[in-house]
Order: structure tokens, then sequence, then C-alpha cells
């Protein structure tokens, strides 16, 4: 059995001639170990009369080679290639499709005898030949130093940076890899991230990723420094730019969720042009799923959502773990399955947030949570839309003014009723202590309805730094100036600070607890600089707000955890929050938790 | 019927009326409507069902929105009431879904919720 083989094809790939469709045999398969488990196929191909060795398998296609479909003498069509020039001018065919046309068992060996392609002229191809597809040239940084002068010329005609667009042809984002230097590709910007800075021992400095959309695929570029300073005001998320040259890299999957195995560094090479023509770029694609199919997604998996914003809370500010502090704001959403999902955005989207007139969301990359239940995060990563322009969007507008805004969807999350938000976990007093809650590494968080057995007066307020965000302890001078170590000043006055030691007690424990000025404040029912006043002043009417403290229920978040001093060890329990109870929700809560307990 | 404030009362919804004939009741609902004679009132519990109550003496007041009545259940399943009393709602309106809710708790799990043995045993 024979077939019929591209002669010739070989040489126009090695002088860089676009040559479509060859048929080529398959002369030896190398699989190179790349990094990080991801391996390639390095291919020696055949076209009757010559064979060139530097084929490169795009890994989509590695299958085919790991199941033996491609083996040595079979023979492929090779649908879709991109042709690569490295630096040093060696070309590298990567294969984007291929068909196999005759398996190797179909074959009897080799076709013809075909010899290496011999380069003799290898430094001429660049002159003879238009460069294939890749190169895209940019201004300015060309870096082209060890280039051959000649392909310089040949890049002039098409060089002018005015016209990027121009004759030059531009790869698929899905054909990109590491192994390539230069490339260009037109893009649509999706998604385009808030500067971020870091400071660690190594340094700071700062950074901004964005997503790129082409008809092949998604990749997520990202500018450190320098590369933020000279793009990040040029782009424009919606908007269709070509971008040239840029570092890729395998992606980490952790802080994407784009379907892609690489992503792009810019770099000082990188360029970046606007496209104006550009209606033919896809734009952003969002797969949204519906409210109430989120219930059988998994924790932590990626999401599109498209919604009304049927509420928003106010912004609140909290500090995270590593005591930086965020702002966060939660809105409801509410899409055509009649269910409502809380939707928790982050820093500057949720300062930023105006949700007047309960506009529609989509939201691409959200997480999904089982925080309360279910509940959706926005991301670095995520692209928020407001009244975003898709179908979608008009079609869930009419839904909603129609007969949307009528219904009181059943929520997905579990509002933040009794437990003050976040992820109530409600324990009795006793509870907290047999099951030593707050004896691990992290401290534990729960919730509890209890009430004030008895608070101490003594100590209960101290004098703290003036300034706004201190609120560190004041060392009086005795000469009525008042010093904070912190700040490193000297003030005529202070501020009163609560610190507020309490006993609450439920029907099977009590616990001592440490309160600070805000739930100190509504434990009291006073706020702080009144209750200084008073305590300067009416010592009388200072210990009634104690007493009338009393015996008052309310709902506390805490915090516990195991502390040790002076070789001694005991459960601190300080108060994150103080609420009054919501009966009707506390009532809800003990007649599910009744039936559930009787169920058991 | 001076027994009536003596007696454990149990809590009871309109259709639990039956099993509480002559005993005495605390009955909970909206107020619907009131006889044009001022001496009878007819309740709505939780669930929708409705109760009739009777008064030994007219009504001398505006009465309206939730009402606790305490008083014997006669023979065709009305309350002959003792007393009544209206709650306030002007903060929290009152949730009597919720309320009907708790009092089937009550009643499903007698043995934690002694009161009434003594009532209905």
């Amino acid at each position: 059995m024979t077939a019929k083989l591209s002669e010739g094809a070989i040489e126009s790939l090695t002088k860089g001639t676009d040559v479509s469709s060859p048929v080529l045999q398959v002369v030896n398969i190398r699989k190179l170990d790349g990094g990080n488990g991801l391996s390639r196929f390095r291919l020696m191909m055949s076209d009757g009369l010559h064979t060139m060795s530097s084929f490169m398998l795009s890994t989509q296609l590695n299958p085919m080679a790991e199941q033996d479909q491609l083996a040595p003498n079979c023979v492929c069509l090779i649908k879709r290639h991109v042709t690569n020039v490295l630096k040093d001018g060696r070309r590298v065919v990567v294969i984007l499709d291929l068909e196999v046309v005759k398996t190797a068992e179909q074959m009897e060996g080799k076709i013809g005898d075909p010899t290496p392609y011999v380069e003799g002229q290898s430094k001429a191809p660049q002159i003879a030949a238009p460069v294939v597809r890749n190169l895209q040239p940019k201004n300015g940084s060309d870096g082209s130093g060890q280039r051959a002068p000649a392909q310089s010329f040949v890049k002039k005609p098409m060089a002018a940076p005015n016209t990027p667009g121009g004759s030059s042809k531009v790869v698929p984002i899905a054909s990109l890899n590491p192994y390539q230097s230069k490339w260009t590709v037109r893009v649509r910007v999706t998604n385009k991230s808030s500067v971020r800075t870091w400071s660690n021992s190594r340094g700071d400095g700062k950074l901004f990723s964005m997503e790129l959309v082409d008809e092949s695929g998604e990749i997520r570029a990202t500018g450190f420094n320098q590369e933020v300073e000279k793009f990040y005001s040029l782009i424009e998320q919606g908007k269709v730019y070509y971008i040239s040259k840029g570092t890729l890299k395998i992606a980490n999957k952790q802080f994407t969720s784009l379907k892609n195995d690489y992503e792009m560094t810019l770099n000082g090479e990188t360029s970046i042009i606007p496209c104006e023509d550009s209606a033919d770029v896809p734009m952003l694609q969002c797969d949204f799923v519906s409210i109430a199919d989120l219930e059988s997604r998994e924790k932590d998996s990626i999401v599109d959502v498209i919604g009304v914003c049927k509420s928003v809370d106010d912004m609140t500010r909290i500090t995270t773990k590593n005591s930086r502090e965020v702002s966060k704001r939660n809105i409801q959403l509410i899409d055509m399955s009649s269910r409502v999902i809380q939707l928790t955005m982050w820093g500057n989207d949720a300062e930023t947030f105006d949700g007047t007139g309960q506009p529609i969301m989509a939201i691409k990359g959200a997480r999904l949570s089982d925080f309360g239940g279910r509940s959706l995060s926005t991301q670095f990563s995520s692209t928020v839309m407001i009244n975003p322009e898709l179908p979608e969007a008009y079609k869930l507008r009419g839904w909603y003014d129609k007969e949307g805004h009528a219904i009181d969807g059943q929520s997905m999350t579990e509002m933040r009723g009794p437990g003050g938000g976040g992820n109530t976990n409600w324990k009795t007093l006793m509870e907290v202590k047999n099951e030593n809650l707050g004896h691990g590494d992290k401290a534990d968080y729960f919730s509890c309805v209890g009430t004030i057995v008895y608070i101490r007066k003594e100590n209960c307020m101290y004098q703290a730094c003036p300034s706004k965000d201190c609120n560190k302890k004041v060392v009086d001078q005795q000469n009525g100036m008042y010093r904070c170590e912190k700040c490193d000043k000297e003030s005529p006055d202070f501020k009163y600070r609560l610190m507020l030691s309490a006993n609450i007690a439920d029907f099977g424990d009590n616990q001592w607890v440490m309160c600070f000025q805000d739930s100190a404040e509504t434990i009291l029912g006073q706020n702080v600089a009144y209750l200084g006043q008073l305590k300067d002043s009416n010592e009388a009417a200072f210990d009634e707000v104690f007493q009338h403290a009393n015996f008052n229920t309310f709902l506390f978040r805490n915090r516990v955890k195991l502390e040790t001093y002076n070789d001694e060890s005991r459960i601190k329990v300080t108060v994150v929050e103080a609420k009054p109870v919501d009966h009707r929700e506390y009532s809800k809560r003990l007649i599910i938790n009744i039936r559930k307990a009787a169920a058991q | 019927m001076s027994g009536v404030f003596e007696s454990p009362k149990a809590r009871i919804n309109a259709s639990m009326l039956s099993q509480y004939i002559s005993k005495a009741v605390c009955f909970l609902g909206r107020l619907e409507k009131v006889h044009p004679s001022g001496k009878a009132l007819s309740l709505t519990d939780g669930e929708g069902k409705t109760a009739s109550v009777e008064l030994n003496d007219p009504l001398d007041e505006e009465l309206s929105g939730i009402v606790e009545v305490i008083g014997m259940v006669s023979n065709k399943g009305t309350i002959m009431a003792s007393s009544y009393t209206q709650y306030r709602e002007d903060k929290i309106p009152f949730d009597l879904e919720l309320y009907n809710e708790a009092l089937k708790v009550l009643h499903d799990y007698p043995q934690h919720y002694p009161f009434e043995v003594s009532a209905s045993g």
C-alpha cells in the first residue's frame, strides 16, 4: 500500500512558505518531558524527498501519540499548523490538527528514500519567502540584535506600527506555546483586573492581569511593574488588541479558570496595539448557570451567573487573616428560576457598586462556595458586568419587570438572620466546652444566644490615642498631655475605648467573654463617649448603666482560642459581634433543631 | 368556669379543638370578625382555620389583630372565653404560622412539655 505524500512540502516549510494541508509520513516520534508533568511530542516527518525533525505536536493532540495512533510510518494529513521561527532562525512547525490517513500497520515502511533537508541556504529562505504568520512586528524595542539583518529587511514592509492589522498573519491563542518566541495574537480583553501590589521579603511590586479571547480560545496575561506602568492605562476592557511577544509558561490553575494550559506574562519586548476592526473577535463567552442549578454544583467551582440585583447590603470593611483590610459588599441576585443567591463582592467592586434601579449583573468566573448554604463570591479574576448588552440580560430584565419583582424568591444562601452574617456555627456554651473549641491551632468561631449575668465595671475603659485609626493606649504624662507610643505623638486629649469583661450564660453553662468597642456599646446600650463622661462626672449613673445591662439577652458571635500566659493555658473568648435576638429567626432555628433532633 | 384560671391550659389550634372539649385551653388567632352582638368573635389560626369564640359580656373596646383567648371548649367546639388579650404588633408583626409550628412541637413531644399532661390526662 502506498500513499501520496506532498513532495516538496518539507522544503517549503523549511523555507517558510505557507503549505496548506500537506500529507506527510511520520519517521520518528520522540517524547519530551517538560516540567510540570506536561510532556510534548516531537516528530520527524518526511515528504518522500526530505525529512525534517522539528515538528512539535500541540498538546491537545498528545493522546494520539500516547495511544499509538501516531506511530512511525503512519501517514498524516496536517490540517492546521503554525510555523515558528526560533531566535537562531530555525523553524519549528507546530501541528495543531492532523488526521491519520494511513496507520502504521497499513504502511510497509518508509516511502521513498528521504534525506534530511540540508539548509545549505539556511539564511537565505528568510529573504526568499514572506514569513509565515508569526511575524507581526512591533515598533520600538525590537531587540533583534542576534537576528540576521536580512530578516529585518523582509519585515520592513509590514513593520509599520500604525497598520498592525496589515498583511501580516496573526496566530490563534490556541497555538501559543512556550517554544515560540515571536507571535502576534488578535484578542479581545474580556477582563482587566485592578492593579494589585505585593510586598514581601524579596521586595515589593505590582501586577495586573487580563483575560484575552479569540475564536480559538482564551488565555490569561499578567503584567508586572514596568508593564503595569506601560500598558495598564492603555488597555480597555472589551476592546480588541494585537499583542506581540510575551513569555508563555504553564498556567497556574490555582489562579485562573481559563481553559488554557499556558498563561502569558508581558515582558519588555511585548507590544500591544489597539485593533480598530474588531467585530469578528468574539465577545466575552459566558456560560450562564441558572441560580437554581447552583445547588448541584461542586463547592469552589467557578461559574458564570446572570441575575437581577434584588437588594444591596451596605459595604463593610473586614480584616483578613493576614491583617489586610478589605471592603466587601453583599448583594442578592435573583434569576428566572425564582431563586435568590447572595453574591459577595470585594475591594473596588464592592466600593464602587451602585445597586440603584436593580441592575442586571452578569458575573463571569464567580466562585461558588458553601458559605451559608450556597453563595457566590467574586475573585480577582472575575468579571462583573452591570447591565451588560447581552440577550440574556434583556430577557431577564423583561421577566423581572413583568413578574420577577413580585416574587419573593427562596434564597440559596442562609440569610444573615440571627448569625450576624458569616458562617454561623451555632453552639450552646456547654457544647463549646465539651467540644474543646479553640484548642486547635486556629481560633474557632461560634454563635450563641446568651444572657448577660455579670459585667465587670473595673477597668472597662481605657484612654486611647485620639488618632483616627489608632486605638493604642496612651500614657498619661501627668502634665495634661497624653502620649501614644505607636504614633509617637503627644496630644492634650484622648478617647475612651471599651474593653469589657462580661459573663454570659445560657441554659447549660456560663462563660467569661471579652467585648470591645462595638459589641460593648451594644451590650451596655450606651456609646463610649457618653460612658466616659458619666464615669468622670456621675458615678451613680455610670453604675446604673451596668445594672441595667444585666440579664439582657443577645446574640453573640465569638472567637475562642486557647491562650497561654506564664505557662498557664486558658480559654479566651472574644465577642466579635453582639446584637439583639431576632426572636422570629431564633424560634425558627429552634423548631428546625427540635425536628432534626427528633428525627435522629 | 372558675376552674379555667386555676387549671393548666393547653395551647391549641383550631383543628385540635375537638380533642379538648370541656377542657381549658389557650387559643391564639387573628381576629376575622366580631358578631354584631359583640358577644362572639371568629379567630383564624396559623393554618388558616377558624375558631368561634363566645364572650360572656359584649365587647366594650375596639379589637383587632392577634388575640389570645383563654376559655373552656364547649360541646359544639366553640371556645367559651373567660378572658382575652390583644397582642401588640406595633414593632414586629406576629408570625402566626411560626406560632403554629411551635404549637405543633409542643403537642408532638408532650414528654418534654409536661404542662398539659394533667389537663389532657
